[in-house]
């Protein structure tokens, strides 16, 4: 087995919705480190919203106040406040809450709760706290309740403190604090509030100063404007049943926020934002009760509204929303809080942060951040401690409305795991890490994988895992897939490898300025923005020229370049930024730069998150390699900051940096160095096909009533035709080889972009809904026909297993070491016997019941399916619902269009073509356009020479070439929708998912559709005609409601009809079909796109053939039923691949050498 | 109850600071936990073989021998008790004023013990480290080498009565710097636990200590009862034992009020509930007489026994004495709107001519209630008349002002009423007219708070106001002859311009600028009135282990 992948940055979407950011919130986390995010929403109820793995959204929300209710008589319960803690043992999770019911407030604990994912699911058991100290202020307001949970020499300790109004009234709403005791005869207990505080102006937080007998919690608040500060031990050391001697600390200048922050030897510093920026009190400082130091003076820093601040792996951080709104973190050595030479520069995270909460992940030592950004939005922002990577992504919650939908920028990683010959090979098991900590969707579900503990999953049933990452720049994560077979098959995959090459090509300034790129709607305009000088578009071109180099000798798993002990003497330059215009210098060797200066070392995206806001103020850069790694100095005020260009992620920054230097910013650089969908192109593919496949459907439904005859008359003789492939001419390539040399050529089909609508469809359709129903007609002739098609079946069974078991190990399993003419001699031999004897009756007689059950399903071709991104996105593009034909024929004409387009260099359809073939009512006015004297787009002939790649071609020859492409990726959906099936089970799939498989059959057999437009008389034209009409009204009938959903109670008819008569029929229908492939590869038999597309029906009938197989009622073993499903998926699989390869055959007249030259990876542009 | 039920106003205190037994302890552990600066006496015999103190660091240069590591009993004849014995050694004590080791400290003993009805207190001095060593002479010219030392986990105490009341005639007797070292008036940290260290310590204090806690029999207890307690340490005689002394702190706001006298009191707990003892710091306020302890049973426990668990204690404001600030610091205002009027009515010919004039600045008449809710009352009126032709026919001017204000609290509320009223009578030949041209009332509602230095925060509600002024005018027909509407409008518009301009809100900085004495001590919370309307607040003592070292800075370069 081999893997194959292609990372494409473009937009892509989750069915999902993000959260909204609620009142209040805060964060704990589960044993293995995913988030449980607390929150009041503006509905006024408590949510505990879980980041769940192996979800769609990556997150689960959870209402935990509503059932509250029910304790106050059904009055309405409005969540007002709350606290959780995370006992500091056990981790379980305690739940403090306070709700208003009727005006008056209520205090509710939930104490105890494991936190493991399980138990969250039924909600949480509360118990009423009742006020029972003394005589409540009334009104009785309950301000804020406070769970904080200390460890103590005795264990974990919980405190629970309840804030409410001390006399009210009174206008500067001092609070009066009580302890709760759960369960004690009186379980509020007058605390003293060693100050006077204001409600809602306290916060509090644990401190442990050296020295002292007992740690304690840190408490500032206000009142009447005026702060406070004080250290309260946990109780009276000396004297526990008094209240304990607390201290006071000065409060700095203009002091808004403070937070603590353990160290490592376990006392505390105490961090403070006031008027002059960040001021520390550290635990030596707080002993001797000194006044407490500055260690950021930066207005950054200033008046933030909250902070947080930890000390973990030798470094203290602080984060904090400043009264810009500014989300900003500093960091310093452990130890240094005191020295303001030794914080770093504030680092503004993100703006107009209303709000955030903060986690250290125990599991990961990964920061996690949650802020509510402008009230609209809540965002997750991790950060990788061995990369400092930042990863940002929006908090998103399952999707309840079809058009829930959220878009974003991402890597898209399409992986392929195939044979030898690229193959697919369905449900392959891989194991799957990353080079850092990355949450992502894998098959649209949420996971995060991470550098040291694989991801085991299954690929689809096409052997495809589709990831996606997020993201916000030009930095990815690396991925690694191994193969979980033990052959140790390994890849390494560099999301941004595509975005890096087209990087490649800028080599001076006329070749940037020669970048043009193309927006969504067609249109296009120069990468450049016009008023850029030619002088500073040729300093950029250098730089990002130098950065790709640089780029080419990091290590390409995306890891950080590790020093080396030679000092290499590469290239460094200078770039500045002047008012005369951008100025690149170059030199060799080191530069004196780092001589005698001290410079100040940030982490890259750090660095360059800060430099957004202040690129103005960055006048130079200097690249310079020092002891194997680049370094990128650059001079900031009197200060020298050393960044490090050590692993792709930071050059990925540096050259976004430089662009948006030039006004080139992110949005422009994906249409650039990324994929956007060209949708006019795509609905005028669309819109012919599916019109054409239609007509074809509606043609065959038409002729039903003469179908039987038409099956009996051209059956005759069905022995001699299928044995004319005795005068084949002998073709020494194999089955494998035609595989082989059509995989490879097609890598396009592979893009996660061609694949865009596949890995939708895979990943919403178990949450499609329709409305439509195929009807329910008059039955009642069917119990007598299934009667005798099952009499006539069940004299075959025994035959049907001998011969499908001869299939498998003569032709399937061998067949790409076999030659076409192998594959049929072998497989006429088998099957002979078999069709002849069954002979066409089954055919007739079944279709006595199809002809019955399709008349209502030709409706169903325009029925409308609400499927989540789809639904919503094809709305947008084209205006209308999306119906199940439209879906299939999207998902299609994607890579038809994309294909195409890179295969003969310009769109499929002219829009005069298109709106013709759209419009045509019927099979002969499509027929009229293709073949007769009156063909509206005469013009398309002359299409040749410099574009055309095999000459002059027809609307027909777009058409051939198109049906290949339709054929392959109807393949992948019929393979998709069958392994969905097969997990709902047949009979119970959901109507969507039938209708979607019923629909997917006519892009699947596009070559047989549009094959019967051009009748040229011949014996197997005409035969494949039938056949095909037959097999289309077979599977409309197969997905109808009627024989599916148990009606008047005669589900028998049904299961008889899908367990037996529906597969030995398809394996009659595929035998005969044999018979037109036979005689066209007789007819004609010169180019190798004959040869392809002979082996594509060969894969694609044996598929068919064998179908029986797989039903456990004929063959009664599971272990081959389940062999029998991955040989019809693998050999569906053969049939796109050879499909494909077809089309670039055709293509190319029949050179698939020149054919496979014909792709280029960097031909993005649909 | 408790602090609710203060009424200072019976007992003529201006200023009362109370706190538990077991408050005063826990803050005074607090202070010893870390221990104080170790201190070592070394005594020589004179030549008249009595004691006398000599500098410990000379002696051992001198002698070569560093007493305290000569083990107890050492022969006599070892060359280190040799040489002791030749220098004249007497004995010598190394001890820490501290938290004896290895006692848990739930089982310390109680440094001071209160005793109701009473200013003295029984106290118990506690060592973290004390070593003693002496020559001891016995019969034949014996010598035996005597050094012993506080055991690990047992604390040896000395106990005895200290009476802390500063009106006894055994303190008036002390030198007015003595006085004030030990009340620490002026002294930021009055009430605070070094203070009551220090003078509990000092010998200029009634001091009567016994040794407890040790073997009656040993050698060092016959020696420390005999010796140490009864001779050396009152023989010290100075301010500082053990070198010791009250010291202060600065950086802390002054309070609002001069505390100018002080005496300490325990009053007996009222009620079965076995209500806590509380330490009471009895002040008076702005040089006013202080009263006798006797008064000072108020007859309310400051804390309940269901509060011991929130609050150290308790600060109580005589309602007077608020009453009393809030009036000063109002009286220049107050004064604006103490009106002094003066009108004149005379003939120009027939015609009548009026001028009219107020002066502001009048001191008004200031009432300051023993109980109600009003606790402030000002008030101030006054009126002037004048008239022209017989019996004032031909014309008449009179213009009356008066001014109140009254100030009321309740539960955490101040309310000031103002009342401005100006009325003029102007009659003009046959016409009149009269009314109140200026009748404001302005209610002012003060929400209180306090920070944790006892300053209070004051949030002021919107002002309501009423205006009631009149623009009085005579009938028209009348008025036609006589312009009286004119003149009547003329004194209206004046009057009310000088009202808008005196008669304001009152200025929130009277209430906000009172702090609470006592600051740098304790914390303040729950301010508020009391049912007799004193400003009470409950208040919890700050650490004050963190001052040792800022006071071991300070005044390190100055003691040895």
């Amino acid at each position: 087995m081999k893997i194959n992948f292609n990372s494409e940055l473009m937009k892509n979407q989750t069915h999902a919705v993000v959260m909204a950011p609620d009142i209040a919130f805060e964060v704990l986390q589960t044993p293995s480190g995913e988030s449980l995010f607390f929150s009041i929403g503006t509905d006024g109820v408590l949510y505990l919203t879980r980041e769940s793995i192996a979800t769609t959204s990556g997150w689960i929300k959870l209402e935990l106040s509503s059932a509250l209710s029910a304790q106050f008589k059904g009055a309405a319960v409005t969540a007002k406040s709350f606290s959780v803690a995370q006992n500091a043992q056990t981790l379980a999770i305690d739940v403090g809450l306070v709700v208003t019911v009727a005006g008056s407030d209520h205090l509710f604990l939930s104490l105890g709760n494991a936190n493991t994912d399980t138990t969250w699911t039924n909600g949480l058991a509360w118990t009423s706290m009742p006020f029972d100290a003394d005589a409540p202020p009334n009104p009785l307001t309950i301000t804020s309740v406070y769970l904080m949970n200390v460890l103590t020499s005795g264990g974990a300790m919980e405190n629970i403190f309840v804030d409410i109004l001390s006399s009210p009234g009174n206008t500067l709403n001092p609070v009066d604090r009580y302890y709760i005791t759960p369960g004690a005869s009186q379980q509020w207990n007058a605390h003293y509030l060693e100050a006077e505080m204001s409600a809602g102006s306290i916060t509090s937080c644990l401190g442990n100063l050296p020295n002292q007998p007992l740690p304690g919690i840190y408490t500032f608040g206000t009142i009447g404007g005026e702060g406070q500060l004080i250290f309260t031990p946990q109780y009276n050391y000396f004297k526990p049943k008094i209240p304990p001697v607390i201290t006071k600390l000065s409060v700095p200048a203009g002091a808004t926020a403070v937070a603590s922050a353990l160290n490592s030897s376990g006392t505390s510093n105490l961090f403070v934002s006031g008027s002059e920026g960040l001021s520390v009190f550290t635990p030596s400082i707080q002993v001797k009760n000194e006044a407490a130091v500055i260690a950021s003076a930066n207005p950054l820093t200033a008046g933030a509204s909250e902070l947080a601040a930890s000390t973990s792996g030798g470094q203290t951080s602080v984060w904090g929303v400043n009264a810009e709104g500014t989300l900003f973190y500093v960091q310093c050595a452990e130890g240094s809080e005191a020295d303001p030479t030794a914080w770093s520069n504030p680092v503004p995270l993100i703006e107009n942060v209303q709000d955030f909460a903060f986690f250290l992940n125990l599991n990961a030592g990964t920061n996690v951040l949650f802020a509510n950004v402008d009230g609209q939005n809540l965002i997750q922002l991790s950060q990788d401690p061995a990369t400092a990577n930042w990863l940002q992504r929006s908090i998103t919650l399952p999707g309840t409305s079809v058009d829930d939908m959220v878009e974003y920028e991402s890597f898209t990683t399409h992986i392929q795991i195939s044979d030898a010959n690229g193959v697919a090979t369905p449900n392959a098991l891989v194991s799957i890490t990353a080079a850092s900590r990355v949450s992502v969707y894998v098959n649209s579900v949420y996971y995060v994988l991470t550098p040291s503990v694989p991801l085991q999953l299954n690929a689809d049933a096409t052997g495809v895992l589709t990831v996606v990452q997020e993201t916000q720049g030009l930095s990815a994560v690396c991925l690694q897939v191994a193969l979980a077979d033990g052959s140790g098959v390994t890849v390494s995959m560099n999301p941004m490898a595509n975005a890096q090459a087209t990087l490649a090509t800028v080599t001076n300034g006329r070749s940037l300025s020669n970048v043009v790129v193309t927006n969504s709607d067609g249109t296009t305009q120069p990468l450049i923005p016009s008023g850029v000088s030619s002088s500073d578009v040729d300093a950029v071109a250098q730089s990002v020229s130098q950065f790709q180099q640089i780029t080419s000798e990091l290590p390409q798993d995306g890891t950080k370049q590790q020093p080396s002990p030679w000092t290499a003497t590469g290239t460094s330059f200078t770039v500045q930024f002047t008012a005369a215009g951008i100025q690149y210098q170059e030199r060799r060797g080191e530069g004196d730069l780092l001589r005698g200066s001290n410079p100040i070392v940030v982490a890259a995206e750090d660095f360059f998150r800060w430099a957004k806001h202040i690129i103005d103020k960055i006048e130079s850069f200097t690249i310079q390699l020092v002891e194997g790694i680049n370094h990128f100095f650059v001079t900031i005020g009197d200060e020298i900051y050393d960044v490090l260009l050590d692993c792709f992620n930071a050059v990925g920054h540096a050259v976004e940096f430089v662009f948006n230097k030039i006004k080139v910013f992110f949005d422009d650089l994906v249409k650039w160095l990324g994929f956007i969908f060209n949708w006019s192109d795509i609905k005028n593919t669309h819109r012919a096909m599916k019109n054409i496949l239609k007509q074809c459907a509606i043609q065959a439904v038409g002729q039903i009533s003469t179908l039987a005859a038409d099956v009996q008359n051209t059956f005759v003789n069905m022995e001699d035709k299928l044995n004319q492939w005795a005068t084949l001419p002998q073709v020494s390539t194999t089955m494998g080889s035609y595989q082989s040399s059509s995989s490879s050529s097609s890598t396009s089909a592979g893009s996660p972009q061609s694949n865009w609508g596949v890995h939708h469809v895979k990943g919403n359709i178990s949450q499609a809904l329709t409305t439509f129903n195929t009807g329910n007609p008059d039955r009642s002739s069917f119990a007598a026909i299934v009667a005798k098609l099952e009499g006539i079946v069940d004299n075959e069974i025994t035959g049907i297993v001998t011969m499908i078991d001869q299939l498998q190990d003569d032709v399937i399993k061998p067949i790409a070491s076999l030659t076409p003419l192998q594959v049929i001699k072998k497989t006429v031999a088998i099957i002979l016997d078999f069709i002849l004897s069954t002979a066409s009756n089954l055919i007739v007689s079944g279709l006595e019941i199809i002809e019955i059950v399709v008349d209502g399903m030709i409706a169903l071709l325009d029925a409308t399916i609400q499927i989540p991104i789809l639904s919503p996105l094809y709305k947008v593009i084209s205006g209308d619902e999306l119906s199940f034909l439209d879906l299939v024929c999207f998902i299609a004409a994607i890579p038809g269009t994309i294909i195409y387009k890179v295969v003969v260099k310009e769109a499929p359809f002219t829009q005069a073509e298109a709106d013709a073939l759209a419009s045509a009512q019927s099979f002969g006015a499509i027929q009229a356009m293709l073949t007769g004297p009156s063909q509206p787009t005469a013009g398309r002939v002359l299409l040749a020479g410099s574009k055309g790649i095999g000459g002059a071609h027809s609307l027909m020859d777009v058409l051939n070439l198109l049906s290949n492409v339709f054929a392959a990726f109807g393949a992948l959906i019929t393979v998709i929708m069958a392994a969905v099936k097969k997990t709902e089970s047949a009979t119970g799939a959901s109507r969507s998912v039938r209708y979607v498989a019923a629909c997917a059959y006519f892009p699947y057999v596009a070559p047989d559709m549009v094959g019967a437009f051009s009748n040229s008389g011949a014996w197997y034209t005409v035969m494949n005609d039938v056949i095909t009409a037959v097999a289309i009204v077979k599977t409309l009938a197969d997905n109808s409601d009627t024989l599916n959903e148990s009606m008047d109670g005669d589900g028998e008819i049904n299961q008889t009809w899908q367990e037996k008569i529906s597969p030995i029929t398809e394996s009659v229908i595929n035998g005969f079909w044999l018979a037109p492939a036979i005689g066209n590869i007789i007819h004609s038999h010169n180019s190798t796109s004959d040869w392809l597309g002979f082996g594509a029906n060969l894969a694609f009938d044996l598929g068919g053939i064998i179908t029986p197989g797989s039903e456990n009622k004929i063959v009664d073993d599971p272990e081959v039923n389940a062999g029998v499903f991955v040989a019809m998926e693998v050999l569906t699989g053969i049939y796109g691949v050879l499909s494909l390869g077809m089309l670039i055959a055709q293509a190319s007249g029949g050179s698939e050498s020149a054919a496979a030259a014909a792709l280029p990876q960097s031909e993005k542009q649909a | 109850m408790g602090i609710n039920q203060s009424n200072l106003a019976l007992t003529g205190f201006d200023y009362v600071v109370a706190v538990t037994q077991d408050s005063i302890n826990s803050a005074l552990d607090d202070y010893l936990y870390e221990g104080l600066e170790e201190k070592t006496l070394c005594f020589v015999y004179n030549s008249s073989n009595i004691p006398t103190a000599t500098c410990f660091k000379s002696f051992v240069e001198q002698v070569g021998t560093d007493p305290f590591s000569v083990p107890n009993n050492t022969p006599s004849a070892d060359p280190r008790v040799q040489a002791l014995n030749n220098a004249a050694f007497a004995f010598a004590i190394k001890a820490k004023l501290g938290l004896p080791p290895g006692v848990p400290p739930t089982k310390l003993p109680d440094i001071i013990q209160l005793s109701p009805g009473q200013s003295a207190v029984t106290y118990t001095l506690l060592f973290s480290e004390f070593i003693g060593t002496q020559l001891l002479f016995g019969p034949r010219g014996s010598v035996t080498w005597f050094n012993e030392a506080q055991p690990f986990g047992m604390a040896w105490c000395f106990s005895g009565n200290v009476s802390l009341d500063f009106q006894a005639s055994s303190f008036a007797n002390l030198p007015p710097d003595v006085q004030k070292r030990l009340n620490g008036l002026g002294n930021q940290e009055e009430f605070s636990v070094q203070q009551l260290y220090y003078d509990l310590n000092s010998s200029d204090l009634e001091q009567q200590f016994q040794f407890v806690d040790s073997p009656m029999n040993s050698a060092l207890n016959t020696f420390m009862t005999a010796d140490f307690i009864n001779t050396y340490w009152k023989a010290l005689g100075g301010n500082e034992v053990l070198g010791y002394g009250a010291k202060r702190i600065a950086n802390v706001s002054s309070s609002g009020l001069a505390v100018t006298n002080l005496n300490f009191f325990v009053p007996n707990a009222v009620g079965n509930e076995a209500a806590p003892l509380t330490l009471n710091y009895l002040c008076a306020t702005n040089n006013d007489v202080l009263p006798a302890t006797t008064h000072a049973n108020f007859g309310w426990n400051w804390i309940e026994p269901n509060e011991v668990a929130s609050y150290d204690g308790a600060a109580a404001l005589n309602r007077k004495t608020f009453a009393g600030y809030i009036g000063n610091a109002l009286a220049s205002y107050m004064k604006n709107n103490c009106l002094s009027p003066f009108v004149r009515v005379w003939l120009k010919g027939a015609i009548p001519k009026y001028s009219w004039s107020m002066t502001a600045g009048q001191t008004p008449t200031v009432s300051i209630p023993d109980s109600g809710e009003v606790i402030l009352s000002v008030s101030y009126e006054a009126d002037s008349k004048d008239q022209a032709g017989s019996d004032g026919d031909l014309g008449k001017m009179e213009l009356s002002t008066s001014y109140s204000l009254n100030a009321s609290v309740s539960g955490s509320q101040i309310t000031v009423v103002q009342h401005l009223v100006i009325y003029v009578y102007i009659k003009h030949l046959a016409t009149s007219a009269s009314g109140n041209v200026v009748d404001i009332q302005i209610i002012d509602t003060y929400s209180l708070g306090i920070d944790d230095n006892g300053t209070l925060k004051v949030d002021k509600h919107l002002p309501e106001t009423t205006n009631n002024s009149k623009d009085p005018k005579a009938n028209d027909f009348l008025n036609f002859w006589a312009d009286v509407n004119k003149i009547i409008s003329d004194v209206a518009t004046w009057a009310q311009s000088i009202a808008s301009t005196n008669l304001q809100t009152v200025p929130i900085a009277a209430v906000q600028n009172f702090v609470f004495p006592g600051g740098a001590t304790f914390t303040f919370t729950d301010v508020g009135f009391s049912d007799g309307q004193d400003l009470v607040s409950h208040i919890a003592y700050v650490s004050t282990a963190n001052l040792n070292q800022q006071q071991a800075r300070a005044e390190g370069g100055k003691r040895s």
